[in-house]
């Protein structure tokens, strides 16, 4: 697998609504996972950027071991070929 | 903060979560989105390629390759969500072993069925093809050829495919891989119904008060459907989720009745609820009276085995699906034997717990949707569990009403639409039709422009009985197309592999990888998939849904229609049809094939004017063929409760659910104000069948083929994961699902290892009287079955627990039970 190969991609994470404070603090521990939002019936969304050998699959795993996590939807997944030159194309 | 390409993306990802979540987002995050330029990348629609659901994915290209896709915000079955699976669509295409060009076993430059796989031209794999097809058809005839094929391929190929084999060459030896999967619910819905597919849609899951998995693993399987189940169930509390099995799976964590019965015992479980509605006065019968017959099935007919088998031997009534008028008193009777302590006792399952589920169905305030697949589709009695299940909807009135709905789902994306709406059985023609009523057949020839009598009336070949016809030299020219069928038929050691290694047979593998089946073949021909190629699905919920072709395909791989239209160019029709029958129609003298099956003046009835830029089926043969094809299709249903829209609006739509009427979809049918083809004042119509009355028709529980005794002392399961798809052969492709589940594991009861001396990790030995197979255990993880039963997946090509199984199938549906069968382990 290319090294330059970043992933990036969301998701949903259903959770019990009562422990939406206690999951995001455990979900923003977790590597490669960033939280941009939460709803209070027990919603966050996740995006994960991955390169190389990390693996989203792996992310996913281990939020779906999560105690009182229900369901993980995804959302998005995109495939990038960058470099740090291509870092500043914006 | 600095603007790079990459937070652009990421602020992309979290927008459509959000947007769909209800999520709102900081504005810093918001402004970013505004500002993104998309990252110059082409979105379109498409269904996804796996399983049948049929979720739409917007799928995004660059430079003449996938590279994104999002779940499609507008499609009304995912919402804009994915599974995991769906979530990897982009890669599916690129794995490294993609196949680019024919390859012919050969020795010394010639074809030998010994010989090593050697690439060859097309012209050159047509060539050796039509030299075998013409042997086969001159030395014994028609039912010498055999076609196996897919509820993967598009609409337009299946029904190519079918027209090819059943008016070209005359015979009806094909099938579908949906023969494994779809077989028995079909064969349940024409019994009760008179009409397939469910008469619900996916609306229900968020009317529903109760739901009732039963056997189904929807949380592995049809994760976004589980998604709307879960989302139904948090945001409503009163709702209740029982979940019946023969093991614990991922489904149990939202239960609230958890149901771990002994295989087989779901008929005895079903008639027991029938029984209680009975007995606590909970029949519905002013629905009941006005709108339903009572049946009785005949008993012991035997599990689908070879003829010679003893089993087979042993049965009063083998094959046999004739059913008896009975009336209301005689079923009462029937099921009453079926008491909360008989069926306890014999499913192992608590009276409270069965009692608890019977009472959802039996209270007229609770709307149930009953939901399975392979768990009552794969069953030596799958086509009497379906109507059993069914009869629980019936005796209370709880069907074709948003939220009352026994739903039977599907496992691929076009089982419905291409497997069982174009009729691709051997027994079926489209729209339900079959070719054993002359009057189908004559319907079927008049649409085809072709003389009467094109179409033979015998059914061919199912798909369990092809390996065996193979295995005994019947069937000698045999093409697999859109499936891995070596992997995924049971009994593969002793029916599969000898039929296709049998000297006198030739095979053909279409796949766009070298899958177990290509392997077993003779010849392999590289296929273009998905969005390579413009087609149409159709899903569980009788949507139909289109994409175009979206990128080109991987280089020297070719579409299956291509490849069925481009064979068909080698046949005169002298070669496949008698003189009586072509005398009946002289103007066909002297063409071909494809002339007289797709140059009829409707297949290409469309021009190359009406397509997009991208479309190389079409530009190949210069008409719009898939246009064509679908709208001659499409005549069959229209008019008959299956009509589908003109071609060109499903580009418009995320898919239509047939029938569409007046420009309209029908989400539920059969009830009054909600289907067309109801009559006012009618209340409901069950119009498959000719008193428009559905059947409530009584089966007895029958002992499996085959139980546990003292050597082989487990059950075995086999089934799907999440991860993989089938038999893995794309999913297996995409580095991040292989690396999440690369082997397929034995999950068994850590008291059945200890007693085995096995620690969680040691390879053992399954062994069945059929075959063995080696893999490793699992003590604990996402599936955990009881004392006494192991399950075993089947995605995994160096695990082919298809060894081990047992080819016996319903004998009505000819669908296998891949979930019972005796096996004993030890440590190797």
């Amino acid at each position: 697998m290319n090294h330059r190969e970043v992933h990036i991609s969301s998701l949903i994470v259903h959770v019990r609504p009562a422990r939406l404070d206690e999951m995001k603090v455990q979900i923003s521990r977790i590597k490669g996972a960033e939280i941009y939002g939460d709803a209070k019936e027990g919603k966050i969304v996740v995006v994960l950027e991955t390169v190389g050998q990390k693996y989203i699959t792996d992310i996913i795993g281990t939020i779906n071991n999560l105690e009182d996590v229900l369901n993980t939807s995804l959302v998005y997944h995109q495939i990038e070929h960058l470099g740090p030159s291509r870092e500043e194309d914006l | 903060m600095k603007l790079t390409r990459r937070s652009m993306i990421k602020a992309s990802a979290a927008g459509a979560a959000a947007a769909l979540a209800g999520v709102t987002l900081p504005t810093a995050a918001t402004n970013l989105i505004a500002s993104s330029d998309e990252t110059k990348i082409k979105w379109d629609k498409a269904p996804c390629r796996f399983c049948g659901v049929g979720c739409s994915v917007l799928v995004g290209t660059q430079n003449g390759r996938v590279v994104a896709t999002q779940g499609d915000p507008d499609a009304p079955v995912n919402k804009g969500i994915n599974c995991i699976k769906g979530y990897f669509l982009s890669k599916i295409m690129y794995g490294n072993d993609r196949l680019t060009t024919p390859l012919l076993r050969m020795r010394d430059g010639k074809f030998n069925k010994d010989g090593d796989f050697a690439p060859v031209s097309w012209d050159q794999a047509f060539d050796i093809m039509a030299e075998k097809w013409k042997a086969a058809l001159k030395a014994k005839g028609p039912t010498s050829v055999g076609m196996f094929g897919s509820g993967q391929w598009t609409v337009m190929e299946g029904y190519a495919a079918s027209k090819l084999m059943k008016a070209g060459f005359r015979s009806n030896n094909i099938d579908p891989n949906a023969r494994h999967c779809m077989a028995s619910a079909v064969g349940g819905f024409m019994r009760t119904f008179g009409i397939d597919e469910p008469m619900g849609c996916y609306d229900d899951f968020e009317h529903a008060d109760a739901f009732v998995l039963w056997g189904a693993n929807m949380a592995e399987m049809h994760p976004i459907l589980w998604t709307r189940l879960t989302d139904r169930r948090l945001s409503y509390p009163h709702v209740r989720v029982n979940v019946l099995s023969t093991f614990r799976h991922r489904c149990f964590e939202l239960s609230d009745n958890d149901i771990i019965f002994t295989p087989q015992t779901d008929l005895a479980i079903a008639n027991f609820i029938a029984n209680y509605i009975i007995e606590n006065d909970a029949v519905n019968w002013e629905f009941v009276n006005k709108h339903t017959n009572f049946k009785r099935a005949t008993t012991d007919i035997g599990y689908g085995l070879r003829n010679e088998h003893p089993l087979q031997k042993k049965a009063a009534n083998p094959n046999s699906g004739k059913m008896h008028p009975m009336t209301f008193e005689e079923y009462k009777t029937s099921v009453a034997e079926y008491s909360a302590d008989k069926v306890s006792e014999l499913s192992g399952v608590s009276k409270e717990k069965l009692i608890t589920l019977a009472k959802l169905y039996a209270d007229p305030n609770t709307k149930v949707m009953s939901l399975w697949t392979m768990g009552i589709n794969q069953h030596t009695r799958g086509v009497w569990m379906n109507s059993l299940v069914y009869n629980i909807h019936l005796l209370v009135g709880k069907i074709s009403q948003p939220g009352n709905s026994p739903f039977s789902l599907t496992g691929q994306p076009s089982a419905c639409g291409t497997a069982r709406e174009v009729g691709t059985f051997s027994h079926r023609l489209p729209a339900d039709m079959v070719v054993t009523k002359k009057e189908h057949r004559d319907i079927a020839e008049k649409i085809w422009k072709l003389p009467e009598g094109t179409i033979p009336a015998k059914p061919g070949y199912h798909a369990v009985e092809q390996n065996r016809r193979l295995k005994d030299g019947d069937i000698n020219a045999y093409w697999v197309m859109c499936n891995n069928n070596m992997q995924a038929a049971p009994n593969l050691m002793e029916e599969g592999l000898p039929g296709y290694r049998n000297p006198d047979n030739f095979i053909v593998c279409s796949d766009p990888y070298p899958t177990v089946t290509a392997q077993a073949s003779d010849l392999i021909l590289p296929t273009a998939m998905w969005v390579e190629k413009e087609g149409a699905y159709g899903n569980a919920e009788r949507r139909t849904q289109t994409w175009y072709q979206q990128v080109k395909p991987v280089e020297g791989a070719k579409s299956d229609l291509w490849q069925l239209l481009e064979f068909s160019k080698r046949f005169s029709i002298e070669d496949v049809w008698p003189e009586e029958l072509i005398e009946k129609m002289p103007g066909y003298r002297g063409k071909s094939v494809y002339e007289v099956l797709y140059r009829n003046r409707q297949v290409d009835a469309f021009p190359l004017s009406e397509v997009q830029e991208l479309n190389d089926d079409a530009r190949d043969q210069g008409f719009y063929v898939q246009k064509g094809l679908f709208e001659e299709y499409a005549t069959f249903g229209r008019g008959h409760g299956h009509d589908l829209a003109p071609y060109d609006r499903y580009h418009q739509e995320r898919g239509l659910l047939w029938p569409v009427v007046d420009g309209k979809e029908t989400r539920w049918r059969f009830a009054e104000g909600l289907d067309p083809y109801v009559e006012k004042g009618s209340g409901f119509q069950f119009y498959g069948n000719p008193d428009n009355k559905a059947n409530i028709i009584f089966a007895p529980y029958e002992q499996p083929p085959e139980s546990p005794n003292e050597e082989y002392d487990l059950w075995l399961c086999t089934g799907r994961v999440l991860e993989h798809w089938h038999s893995g052969s794309l999913t297996g492709r995409v580095p991040e699902l292989y690396r999440a589940v690369p082997d397929a594991l034995c999950y068994i009861h850590p008291e059945d290892a200890t007693r085995r001396n096995l620690r969680r990790g040691d390879e053992v030995l399954i062994e069945s009287i059929r075959g063995e197979v080696r893999c490793r255990v699992e003590t604990r993880g996402r599936d955990r079955p009881p004392e006494g039963l192991v399950f075993v997946p089947w995605f995994d090509a160096r695990v082919l627990i298809n060894k081990v199984t047992l080819d016996a199938t319903d004998p009505l549906s000819k669908q296998t039970d891949f979930k019972k069968c005796a096996v004993k382990i030890s440590k190797v």
